[in-house]
């Protein structure tokens, strides 16, 4: 059983199941943003989806973690300390978002904490966690 | 609130599937019946994570019921059983 890469690039799937299949989440998530960037009128709330990725990405660094302790991945501190940084950015993010009115620029908003997540999904995900996975093989 | 899962479950639902998702009372739980469903790919999870988020708002809960053994193991990979009461 799998769960089809639609969205993950190929230089981004690191041959682990679970993790690839938890990163191709995040993309779907990536793709609601990008919509609500290019037709916000038609997209979901822009709340809905920032509480979504920040619901996912808990999770998702929550099993990576458990991952490497029941592996013993000598860079774990390493890894959950890069966790912990993009964590507090999203809850910044947010923050910032909250702070906003209706009459605010949300797509500029929503540009911004796109640009930030597409950076992020490519240093994380194609470096840091490419190592981990690397050791599990 | 009870909603019927769509087969297969993926992104063409979702413009039926999230407006549901907004009707759901105020503080009551939405339950997702997974009957019939052997499929959903990785949109439809997003869905339910964004469904997942707009009961938290109303202070609702969320379960999914009548899953079968594949449903199952995806949500398992996507670590949704931390998120979701699945039965
Ligand atoms: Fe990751």
């Amino acid at each position: 059983m799998s769960i089809r890469l639609e969205l993950l690039p190929e230089e981004y799937r690191l041959g682990h199941l679970f993790i690839d299949s938890q990163h191709e989440i995040l993309f779907q998530l990536f793709r609601e943003l990008s919509e609500y960037c290019s037709n916000a009128e038609y997209a979901l709330d822009l709340e809905i989806i920032l509480g979504s990725l920040e619901t996912y990405v808990d999770s998702h660094f929550r099993y990576e973690e458990g991952l490497m302790e029941t592996s013993s991945y000598k860079d774990i501190d390493a890894h959950r300390e890069l966790h912990h940084v993009l964590e507090k950015q999203v809850v910044e993010k947010i923050k910032k978002f909250n702070a906003l009115s209706d009459r605010d620029d949300l797509v500029g908003f929503a540009r911004e904490m796109q640009e930030f997540l597409s950076k992020w999904l490519q240093d994380h995900i194609a470096e840091t966690d490419r190592k981990f996975c690397h050791t599990l093989q | 609130m009870i909603i019927q899962i769509p087969n297969p479950f993926n992104y063409h639902a979702r413009k039926d599937f999230l407006p549901q998702i907004q009707e759901n009372p105020e503080d009551s739980e939405l339950i997702l019946d997974f009957n019939g469903v052997s499929s959903l790919d990785s949109a439809a999870l997003g869905m339910l994570l964004m469904a997942r988020e707009q009961c938290k708002g109303i202070k609702g809960r969320i379960s999914l019921i009548n899953c079968n053994d594949t449903v199952k193991q995806i949500l398992t990979i996507a670590q949704f059983h931390m998120l979701f009461d699945i039965s």
